[in-house]
């Protein structure tokens, strides 16, 4: 399973790397693929490539607010969760995902 | 950005109001902010939104605001922990105070704030704060973890 996420808070500055880093350990947990792009203060940090996003399962979006360039991710399947879920039980995130995911599938 | 004056070990402070006065009133003591009650504010602005409650007794409070000078940090550990409506119901006894000015603000400086931020999801590093004896300890422990970039 591969998946690429964006994660996007109001200020930008704590639940932005908070969400990406929460993701990143509990997909490894998992073993599940991820790269996370966080949309905060810093601006896109740690961009997702075409290529990240061709190979990607389905796309996770962990935002409190509409999230930029949402366009590239096409007919791709959009899972959207709250970021404070995603800080705080990334792995019941990620496993609920996969789910949603594999039941449309 | 974060110096030992501004890590606070065994405070006691019964409300969240109670601890947004004193982040704003310490700032205005180290020249953070020149006006204390629109710091409080501001944080309960972004308080308002959703809770800044993190898991396992930590919070982490911060606001990117008009009225901060400089970016800083700040670590309180209370002696009694307090209610924040926390996701996961528990009451919060930690508590990190980022405070960022509006406009532009050095990319240093945020990756030192993304850093921090990320340390509290290390059960490690949150076991070493609950231990530290002495904001000498928080600050070792700071450096330590985010691989010097707090120094």
């Amino acid at each position: 399973m591969k998946i690429v996420g964006v994660t996007s808070c109001i200020a930008g500055l704590a639940h932005t790397p908070m969400a990406a880093k929460a993701l990143e350990k509990a997909a490894q947990q998992l073993g599940y693929e991820i790269k996370v792009e966080q949309q905060g203060a810093m601006g896109q940090v740690n961009k997702l490539t075409e290529e990240d996003i061709a190979a990607a399962n389905f796309v996770l979006i962990a935002a409190d607010q509409t999230v930029k360039d949402m366009d590239r991710f096409g007919d791709k399947k959009v899972v959207r969760v709250k970021i404070g879920h995603a800080v705080s039980q990334a792995e019941a995130v990620l496993t609920k995902a996969v789910e949603a995911v594999n039941a449309q599938a | 950005m974060i110096t030992t004056n501004q890590i606070y070990l065994d405070q006691t402070l019964h409300s969240k109001e109670d601890v947004f006065d004193f982040i704003s009133a310490e700032a205005e003591r180290y020249s953070i902010t020149t006006n204390r009650v629109q710091l409080a504010a501001d944080l309960w602005e972004r308080e308002r939104v959703y809770s800044t409650g993190l898991q396992d007794h930590f919070a982490i409070p911060h606001t990117q605001s008009e009225v901060v000078k400089r970016p800083a940090v700040m670590v309180i550990r209370l002696r009694e922990p307090i209610d924040w409506e926390s996701h996961d119901g528990k009451p919060v006894k930690y508590i990190f105070a980022i405070l960022v000015p509006k406009g532009h603000v050095d990319v240093s400086h945020l990756q030192i704030i993304s850093s921090l931020a990320t340390l509290l999801l290390e059960d490690s590093f949150k076991e070493a704060i609950a231990e530290a004896v002495q904001p000498e300890d928080v600050y070792a422990l700071l450096h330590q973890y985010t691989e010097g970039l707090v120094s």
